[in-house]
């Protein structure tokens, strides 16, 4: 089974368990609420192994063992704000929901499309600055940047899709190989197989601007569809 | 060009930030001090042609971010200040005062020199369950469910003889051991919260702060299951085998802390049982109780 976490406005999010649910495969999609409210969530860790399960209030069930992948497109980590507690014990409950939430995903054997961190759920979070730097790091040029100077460039946008070990263009520019080694790189050094990276296309050439885990995934068509299934080994 | 410099982040009265800035007086160095009470703290970030540079406003002095050698980082919110409480929040100075504690935050995460820690790193402790998963690669970890669920928790404390519980999370709890009409009378409370329930080691509690490639262990005997709140805790200065000092070296390394707190227990049967790695250890207790020279191994480690 693929489980697909979204929100229930994440229209690339549905898309892509409507696509993979029309080429055959079994999709469970929930709610980032599901796992909290009047749900029974738990996650086990040995020394040797590791799993987790959750049963939501609908009754269906999820165990890590049975998944062969997910694609997590949480915003942030859900908070019950229902329950009738004062501040302090409401904060105590939301960290312990993010730390075993954090634990849960981190228990599937399976790829995980992105895998929340601990104080980001949707996956590896960073400023422009620490983008940049790691962009320069893989061997992409980044735009300089200074924080007394605007964070947006004043050159068109180009962008390009990191799916497991493919790259997905919206535009020739990205298509170099340079470039292709490169944002997979990066997407590797932040543990984010999933990873949109934006450019700007300057008078220099291509420089780095910043990455996102949250990719728009439908400007990158079916290519979005039979990448993931690659990554997921299931094509 | 100025002369090397090494950035403390963090409040004056912290025991930590107070030791290390006594250890670094000791030597021959330029100290900059961010006191997150001092408001007119200031920086601006650059980072052009694969160089990180900047300049900062540190207690009313200039320092060019390229001149610092090495940082020590416990930087504490400075929303939570007397000083910044005092502030119209949606005033200019609130917004200049967090701008800047976010960009040195950035800053600190990407600085081409030593920093003990980068903030990014500090954040596995606070999901226990994931980071025993990260643990697991270099000492056993005890079992452990994380759970909100009844049937679960009663499964898990049949098939141990005996059970500890904690929080998931960084927010402090006593670890307890579990009695079973506690958790029965306890459902409605679990069912809204999970709880960490853990097996029960047997064994002597070792601390093991590791500064650099340097090892310090500290061996704690007390009555009670947390012995950060037992009374009659006797801490002592101790050696640990070299095998498991150099897997402690590892864990640190892997975990990209160049100062951390390794909780072990080493068991009877000559195992040893990792617990979690604390990214800000509170080292001036140990050094207090043993004699250790923590805060002078920092020291050294920012020199270097």
């Amino acid at each position: 089974m693929i489980l697909v976490v979204c929100e229930a406005d994440d229209d690339d999010a549905i898309w892509v368990s409507t696509e993979l649910s029309r080429r055959g495969q079994e999709v469970t999609t929930l709610l980032p609420e599901e796992f909290i409210v009047d749900a029974s969530i738990s996650v086990n860790v040995t020394t040797d192994t590791s799993n987790a399960t959750l049963e939501t209030r609908r009754g269906d069930v999820v165990r890590t063992e049975s998944l062969v992948g997910v694609v997590n497109r949480m915003t942030g980590f859900p908070r019950d704000v229902s329950s009738r507690l004062d501040d302090k014990d409401l904060v105590y409950r939301a960290e312990e929901i993010r730390a075993v939430l954090v634990a849960w995903f981190a228990a599937a054997a399976c790829p995980v499309l992105n895998p929340p961190f601990p104080y980001s759920a949707q996956g590896f979070e960073a400023d422009d600055v620490r983008w940049r730097c790691l962009a320069h790091t893989v061997g992409l040029p980044p735009l300089p940047f200074a924080s007394n100077r605007p964070l947006r460039p004043d050159h068109p946008s180009i962008r390009g899709l990191v799916v497991g070990d493919v790259f997905l263009h919206s535009s020739d520019e990205t298509r170099a190989p340079r470039v292709i080694g490169a944002g997979l790189d990066l997407a590797c050094s932040v543990a984010s197989p999933l990873l949109e990276l934006e450019f700007a296309n300057t008078e220099d050439g291509l420089r780095f601007v910043r990455a996102s885990t949250l990719p728009h995934l439908r400007r990158y068509g079916l290519a979005v569809i039979d990448s993931l299934l690659d990554c997921l080994d299931m094509a | 060009m100025s002369a090397a410099t090494v950035l403390v982040l963090g409040l004056p009265g912290e025991p930590c930030v107070r030791s290390v800035l006594t250890a670094l007086s000791a030597l021959d160095l330029h100290i900059a001090h961010w006191n997150p009470r001092d408001l007119s703290n200031d920086i601006e970030l650059v980072f052009e042609h694969g160089v990180v540079d900047g300049v900062a406003v540190v207690d009313g002095e200039v320092v060019e971010l390229r001149s610092v050698s090495a940082v020590f980082d416990r930087l504490s919110d400075v929303e939570m200040t007397p000083e910044f409480r005092r502030l119209d929040p949606n005033g200019p100075l609130a917004t200049n005062v967090t701008r800047a504690q976010s960009l040195v935050r950035s800053w600190c995460d990407i600085a081409p020199c030593r920093v003990v820690n980068r903030p990014s790193m500090n954040d596995n402790n606070s999901a226990k369950p994931f980071q025993a998963m990260l643990i697991r690669p270099f000492f056993d970890v005890p079992s452990s469910l994380s759970t909100n669920a009844m049937d679960d928790a009663l499964a898990f404390v049949a098939s141990h003889e005996r059970v500890v519980y904690k929080s998931n999370s960084g927010e402090r709890s006593i670890v307890t051991e579990l009695d079973i009409h506690d958790l029965e009378a306890q459902a409605p409370a679990l069912r809204r919260c999970p709880v960490l329930f853990q097996e029960y080691i047997e064994g002597t509690d070792v601390r093991v702060h590791v500064v650099g490639e340097n090892v310090f262990a500290t061996a704690v005997e007390a009555n009670g299951m947390d012995y950060r709140y037992s009374g009659d805790a006797q801490w002592r200065g101790t050696e640990i085998p070299d095998d498991i000092a150099l897997r402690c070296i590892e864990l640190a390394a892997w975990l990209q802390l160049e100062l951390s707190g390794i909780d072990l227990r080493l068991r009877p049967d000559g195992g040893v049982t990792c617990f979690e790695v604390n990214p800000c250890p509170a080292f001036e207790a140990y050094e207090a109780a043993t004699g250790q020279p923590l805060a002078a191994a920092v020291a050294d480690l920012l020199s270097s």
